[in-house]
């Protein structure tokens, strides 16, 4: 299981340069509001990730 | 510049006195090759265009004779050294770009010949860190503690510097196609966007691809996979949205 969790964030790292990708070509094509979509759904992917890799302590 | 084997800052390398300068250039042509592939394709073409100013020009000029020099006197004048060749060959580049003023603007080159010299100035500035010289090993410093040699608790497995090479690909694509962007604003917008996103990819990319080989640290599936939930919610309500936007648009 922690094998499929370290390729899952992995996979979300990835999906989070995709995604970055996306919002800066679309703001080239002038779709501001496409590019702002694509950047917040990059940042929510990196955040699964970071979470998936640094969990916050449940004990604090 | 503090890890052992680096490039002191005010420390003299005995050994280097018998180095001649093509040995010099040789040894540290991590820095010179991207600095001069960097300086051709951003400094020096801009330059050499028929209205830009004498300023500019000479600025190119003296940016080269500093990129060339640092090698030269990193052995024995490490602090000149330094100086010339990331305050002088940065500063002299800069002073170059701003004295191009618009020129520099209105001579767009190639977009894509722009993207790698970026990717050339960034190599520039990974030589100038810690690089041990050709040769040299960490145990033959003078402050090190004599003794067995510490082995590693676990190796990573080869998977890892595999995936780190994907991680660092990706997070360059942005900073690419911020290139692309046209309008002055947008390019502007899309540039600072690509270089914190790249930041941001390799920060996190790194630490998963190390994570491969250190399961030991990590909590159990369970915790990682609640901490991610709420992230992974609001990803899903985003993707939603978009999905109720493509349909009613």
């Amino acid at each position: 299981m922690s094998k499929v969790i370290d390729a899952l964030s992995i996979l979300l790292v990835l999906g989070a340069a995709l995604a970055f990708s996306l919002g800066v070509a679309a703001l080239g094509e002038h779709h501001d509001l496409v590019s702002i979509y694509w950047l917040v759904i990059g940042g929510l992917v990196l955040r699964a990730a970071v979470e998936l890799l640094r969990p916050r302590s449940s004990s604090r | 510049m503090t890890q052992l084997g680096g490039v002191e800052s005010n420390a003299r390398l005995p050994s280097s006195r018998a180095r001649s300068p093509l040995q010099a250039l040789r040894d540290r042509a991590n820095t010179v090759l991207p600095g001069a592939y960097a300086w051709v394709t951003t400094v020096a073409l801009p330059s050499v265009q028929q209205a830009a100013p004498l300023l500019a020009r000479v600025a190119a000029f003296g940016a080269l004779v500093a990129l060339v020099a640092a090698p030269l006197f990193i052995d024995e004048r490490p602090r000149v050294g330094r100086a010339l060749g990331v305050y002088a060959f940065i500063g002299l580049s800069l002073l170059s770009w701003v004295a191009l003023g618009s020129g520099l603007l209105q001579s767009r080159g190639d977009p894509l010949l722009s993207a790698l010299g970026a990717v050339a100035f960034m190599l520039y500035a990974l030589g100038w860190g810690s690089l041990r010289r050709r040769g040299l090993v960490p145990e033959d410093g003078p402050n090190v503690i004599a003794g067995p040699p510490l082995q590693p608790r676990s190796r990573p497995p080869a998977l890892v510097p595999v995936v780190f090479g994907v991680i660092i690909a990706s997070a360059l694509v942005p900073t690419f196609l911020a290139f692309r962007v046209a309008d002055m604003e947008r390019g502007l917008f899309a540039h600072a966007v690509a270089v914190l996103t790249a930041i941001l990819v390799i920060s996190v990319g790194s630490r998963a691809a190390l994570s491969l080989g250190q399961r030991r640290t990590l909590p159990p599936s369970a915790e990682r996979l609640n901490a991610a939930a709420v992230p992974l919610a609001l990803l899903a309500l985003a993707f939603g949205l978009g999905f109720l936007w493509l349909v009613v648009r």
